[in-house]
């Protein structure tokens, strides 16, 4: 028994000196993320994991600056477009294109390729049409009435109604998106396929893709952009959806970069000697209600339900400051948000007693529907156990059912079921267009993710208005309008927006998270 | 033999069919709906109807069924609803990884085994063989995912020797030594339950096998040690010991689900358990397909040479 | 006649207390005092499991107040590990004693009814082709989360192996001559299966039970520890080691301590069923 155990200590001692980090010879980064991301094809992308990935192999006309953190959403840059001119009526875009780019596969980006690439996505006569991309960018498309070729390096979109977004749209990913690929490389496989052999015209080239344990990416040396062409040579993605094992990866070297570790543990690894980058992110957790049920048609009761959220101290003790309280549907990072608005805020005695008036004075039992979610978020659940604490405060007792990711998304498409009370779930991006997803009756199960049976055609009208608006101010008079509509109403309640969170090694400089879903890697170096 | 090897081959057939079976039935019941996931935000009525035609999932379950069961005798195991790419290649090499991990916990339980079962029965009721029964008995009544947890806080945070995560290091890719290192606490925590219960049965075997006469009778001739025991002892236990490791396939399997997921091990545990909460249908019944077909066979296998054993036995 | 053949089953289960291996005592007051832990939770634990001072998270053990620390939520996990104890004995026993329930008539049927109970056998067979835990993963899933559901599959699992059992020990007794002569004198079946068959029947169940309940309990808290089993914020120990992992650098003793508590009750389980099983086979030594 003695010597055996001997054995083995030796052998592990062995295996462990072996595992010692040799000199590399090319400079390499690897990142530990949330989870696997879904298909890599830029028209179909799904997930912000999947963004974070695509991002840095595909450019569309314009993109984003991802420098610099701060709550505004990022400004829009040239990109495959040099420059642009939008028409008096605010209807025709002109951009004319960046000359001298190729794709990775060798290809030249001109006016042709943008054309080829709109048809895969909206024109049903194409070959290369694919419904899935078709599907998935509606919230761009529906605004365009036609594009076209002008020459070899102008690109020219005409809309069916003024937009005010609309540049940032066409830099924006995550949901599909309008970034480009080579034709040549989409037509040589079948749409579904494409996924597994991304060709862009990026900062980073794709390499290889294992499932489960790697997607490997090396820098494109040839790209367009010196100020982004990335200092280092291959880029890692490491899926490993277990936080700690991510923190441990990162503690051992085995990792360079951890996507999201616990509030709990910042402060460890950072007396560690590991650097901790913080940024905000464009979204906003919000609590929907069901207004089918008895009690959430009330809205003493759903303002009662706001004020018995202590926001405040969610922000500050569970979360250890990685979140800041929100109390309005415009995420923060997106149009129109207020940093100072608040609305229902922390009232524990006035809810108690916007209670006792609905008639609800000896309590209520209510049943929370949650997620741990798919990524970018290691606390969810506690948030819950945190607001059934606040709750109980107040007098009413909440149940909370979890629910995996899956199943959670196909019962918001379904609607709540009567028994549930209400669900929270983050969302937002740098523009808009979720709230047409989520408050518009168009959007009513199973059409959408209007999940608590919200109806006002005020808000419907607003909503359009908002998108189809000529200037952003216009634009934002009209979100200020929904969003104290529904402060009013408090039929959706707000709670609060997380921070982004990343641990890097003391080797990583230059890693920004700037208020969007996915970080610039093109800017990071390591020593 | 020959027979015998071929009927048994024949009987597997209708028990994997039954198995496909039942888990597409129960992948038809599964709540929620992988079109969902995929659509996002541009999930409507019309987009997800369009979504699940593509995807053929609005064909009757027994057409659905069919055409599964037809393409997978061909080895094709159709294409990830959520990747987009061919489950037969994802599964392959989850599966490998997994039987990697599998392959060093059997490795553990039957070296471990076949030194601490004959050590304890040859000292029995003296302080090895206490010491062996406690230990074992101990091992016996651990869940997986907390030695596993309790080995990381020993071995990877006090003692920072060995890696938590993964299979290999992409900083410094570094072969076998590499793996070996990525192995060694995953494979220590899926073989405890069966290091411990394979040590119980050959250690009673053995007590068992030392007081037959014939092993006796060899001890009267002067036969001591070692040589009584792996002379005499071992050939009588041998089908026993087999048999129990066959068993132990189960086992492996069960706590390799959860060694797989605290020690990130890219295998077709992970896998399934993923592709069970993303409604991945094809990768789901890849993976089931790939997990039942390793357990059958591994039975198979075990069934096989123990009857080997018996046939060559003098 | 049909009484002097009939091994004295009272008499063996009088004989079997005494014979019971010391062990098995260690495992029954292991056993007896995470029952009495769970009866009583409410006035043992020192805190309301679900009460949260959210200044103190993540203290560690010996914490002034806090013998075993706080979580990550700041609650105190000595409250929460024997509050704990009741989700466990639920999830251990009950799914155990259910399917027995289903699996005895079933066994029973199974070995005197010849097709039928082959049919029934190779059904079984199949559900012995896949292993336990991914079968329970796959199950658990479909259903759903929460305790009910948790048991239904627990049931669903465990029921290939505890028909099997029931079969077995049916079919051996099918040909035995106390058997054959009841029926020789007339006796109805069913008189037959309830009065010289179902008692060895149980006690084999019985016995099985006993020495799988810990398997059990591992597995239902490993679904819980996977996020498929009790839904927080209920205390229970396979749900707080998950939710514990998380923070295991810096403050182990969330994961490890309730981790710990599975450990000893499944240890209590195993020496219990061991012993029983000794005592009541007293030709296999182990």
């Amino acid at each position: 028994m003695k010597p055996i155990f001997k054995a083995l200590t030796l052998a592990a001692a062995l295996a462990a000196s072996t595992a010692l980090p040799a000199l590399a010879q090319d400079k390499t980064i690897v990142m530990g993320i949330e989870g696997e991301p879904l298909a890599l094809d830029p028209h179909t992308q799904a997930l912000w994991l999947t963004a974070r990935v695509v991002s840095n192999m595909y450019e569309g006309l314009v993109m984003q600056d991802l420098t610099k953190p701060g709550t505004k959403a990022p400004d829009v840059v040239p990109a495959l477009a040099e420059s642009w001119t939008i028409s008096d009526d605010g209807l025709t875009y002109t951009f004319k294109l960046r000359g001298g780019v190729t794709f990775h596969d060798g290809e030249p980006w001109n006016a042709a390729a943008a054309v080829f690439n709109f048809d895969r996505i909206m024109n049903r006569e194409a070959p290369q049409f694919y419904e899935k991309a078709f599907q998935q960018n509606t919230w761009w498309r529906q605004d365009v009435a036609s594009y076209r070729a002008v020459d070899d390096m102008t690109f020219e979109i005409v809309l069916n109604t003024t937009n005010a977004e609309f540049l940032l749209r066409m830099g924006q990913g995550g949901i599909g998106s309008t970034w480009m690929a080579s034709p040549k490389a989409l037509a040589a496989v079948p749409n579904d396929d494409f996924a597994t052999t991304p060709v862009g015209t990026g900062p980073f080239k794709f390499v290889e893709r294992v499932f489960g344990e790697k997607i490997e990416l090396a820098a494109n040396k040839d790209y367009w952009n010196p100020a982004r062409t990335p200092q280092y040579d291959r880029l890692i993605y490491r899926p490993m959806v277990d936080v700690s094992s991510r923190e441990q990866a990162l503690e051992t070297g085995a990792i360079d970069i951890a996507a999201t570790p616990t509030p709990d543990n910042t402060d460890y690894l950072e007396s560690q000697g590991f650097k901790i980058v913080t940024g905000q992110l464009p979204t906003v957790y919000v609590i929907w209600l069901n207004l089918r049920e008895e009690a959430m048609k009330d809205a003493r009761v759903r303002k009662a339900i706001s004020m018995a959220l202590d926001r405040e101290g969610l922000a500050e003790d569970l979360r250890l400051g990685q979140a800041i309280p929100a109390y309005g549907i415009l995420n923060v990072g997106g149009p129109g948000y207020d940093e100072g608005y608040t609305c229902n805020g922390y009232d524990p005695e006035g809810a108690r007693a916007l209670l006792a008036e609905a008639g609800y004075a000896d309590g209520l039992e209510i049943k929370m529907i949650w997620t741990p979610g798919g990524a970018g978020d290691v606390n969810m659940v506690a948030d819950a156990e945190w607001f059934q604490r606040n709750l109980a405060e107040v007098g009413i007792t909440a149940s909370i059912e979890v629910m995996d990711i899956g199943s959670f998304f196909t019962m918001m498409n379904q609607g709540m079921q009567p028994g549930s009370s209400l669900l929270e779930i983050s969302w937002g991006e740098n523009t808009f267009n979720w709230l047409d997803a989520v408050l518009a009756t168009s959007a009513l199960p199973p059409n959408g993710y209007n999940s608590g049976y919200y109806e006002n055609p005020v808000v419907d009208d607003l909503l359009v208005k908002a998108r189809t608006s000529a200037t952003k101010e216009e634009m934002v008079g009209n979100l200020h309008e929904i969003r104290d509509i529904i402060c009013e109403e408090a039929t959706f309640i707000p709670t609060h927006s997380p921070l982004g969170v990343v641990a890097t090694s003391a080797a990583i400089g230059n890693f920004v998270l700037a208020p969007q879903h996915w970080p610039d890697m093109a800017i990071v170096t390591k020593d | 033999m020959t027979k015998y090897i071929l009927m048994r081959s024949f009987q597997v057939l209708p028990v994997l069919l039954g198995v496909t079976f039942l888990v597409f039935l129960s992948l038809y019941l599964l709540p929620g709906d992988v079109t969902l996931n995929l659509l996002g935000l541009a999930a409507n009525e019309d987009s997800i109807a369009r979504l699940r035609a593509e995807l053929g999932l609005d064909r009757p379950f027994s057409v659905q069924f069919g055409i599964w069961l037809g393409r997978a005798l061909q080895g094709d195991l159709g294409v990830s609803h959520v990747m987009r790419t061919p489950v037969t290649a994802v599964v392959l090499e989850k599966t490998g990884n997994s039987l990697i991990l599998m392959g060093a916990g059997l490795a553990i339980t039957v070296v471990g085994a076949a030194l601490l079962g004959p050590l304890s029965a040859v000292r029995k009721d003296r302080a090895t063989d206490h010491t062996v029964k406690t230990l074992t008995f101990l091992l016996a009544s651990m869940p997986a995912y907390w030695l596993g947890l309790v080995l990381i806080v020993a071995f990877s945070i006090t003692l920072p020797w060995l890696p938590a995560s993964g299979m290999y290091d992409f900083i410094t890719p570094g072969g076998l030594p590499d793996l070996t290192a990525h192995l060694f606490l995953p494979a220590l925590t899926t073989a405890a339950t069966s290091l411990a219960i394979v040590t119980r049965v050959t250690r009673a075997a053995m007590v068992e096998a030392l007081a037959r006469s014939h092993v006796t009778a060899a001890r009267s001739r002067g036969v001591r040690g070692f040589r009584l025991l792996y002379g005499h002892g071992v050939r009588a236990i041998l089908p026993t010991f087999v048999n129990i490791c066959g068993l132990q396939i189960g086992y492996l399997f069960g706590s390799s689900i959860f060694t797989e997921v605290i020690f990130s091990w890219p295998g077709i545990g992970q896998q399934l358990y993923t592709s069970i909460i993303a409604r991945d249908g094809p990768m789901v019944q890849g993976c089931v397909l790939a997990v039942a077909l390793v357990f059958v066979l591994g039975n198979l296998l075990a069934d096989i040479l123990i009857r080997w054993l018996d046939v060559h036995r003098d | 006649m049909t009484e002097a053949l009939r091994p004295p089953l009272a008499a063996r289960f009088g004989h079997f207390a005494r014979a019971l291996p010391p062990q098995a005592w260690v495992g029954g007051a292991l056993v007896g005092s995470f029952v009495l832990m769970a009866i009583f939770a409410d006035h043992i634990a020192p805190f309301d499991p679900n009460a949260s001072n959210i200044k103190l998270r993540l203290k560690p053990p010996g914490t002034e107040g806090h013998w075993l620390g706080i979580d990550t939520q700041g609650r105190d996990v000595l409250s929460r590990t024997i509050h704990g104890a009741r989700a466990s004995l639920i999830t251990g026993t009950m799914p155990v004693a259910i399917s027995a329930a289903i699996a005895v008539p079933l066994g029973l049927a199974a070995a005197w009814f010849d097709r039928a109970g082959a049919l029934v056998m190779r059904m079984m067979d199949v559900l012995f082709a896949f292993p336990m835990v991914l079968l329970a993963i796959l199950l658990a899933a479909i259903l759903g989360p929460g305790l009910p559901n948790l048991i239904i599959a627990m049931v669903l699992v465990l029921l290939p192996f505890n028909t099997r059992v029931a079969y077995t020990e049916a079919l051996s007794h099918r040909e035995a001559p106390w058997v054959e002569a009841a029926r020789a004198l007339g006796t109805p079946v069913p008189r037959i299966l309830l009065r010289e068959v179902l008692p060895h029947v149980l006690a084999a169940t019985i016995v099985y039970s006993m020495t799988i309940i810990g398997t059990i309990i591992i597995t239902a808290a490993g679904l819980s520890f996977l996020g498929l089993g009790i839904q927080p914020p209920t205390p229970d120990w396979g749900l707080m080691t998950g939710e514990g992992r998380t923070v295991l650098n810096r403050a182990p003793h969330v994961a490890t301590v309730p981790g710990a508590a599975i450990f000893l009750l499944v240890t209590g389980f195993n020496l219990l069923g061991d012993g029983l099983r000794d005592a009541l086979n007293p030709g296999r030594q182990r």
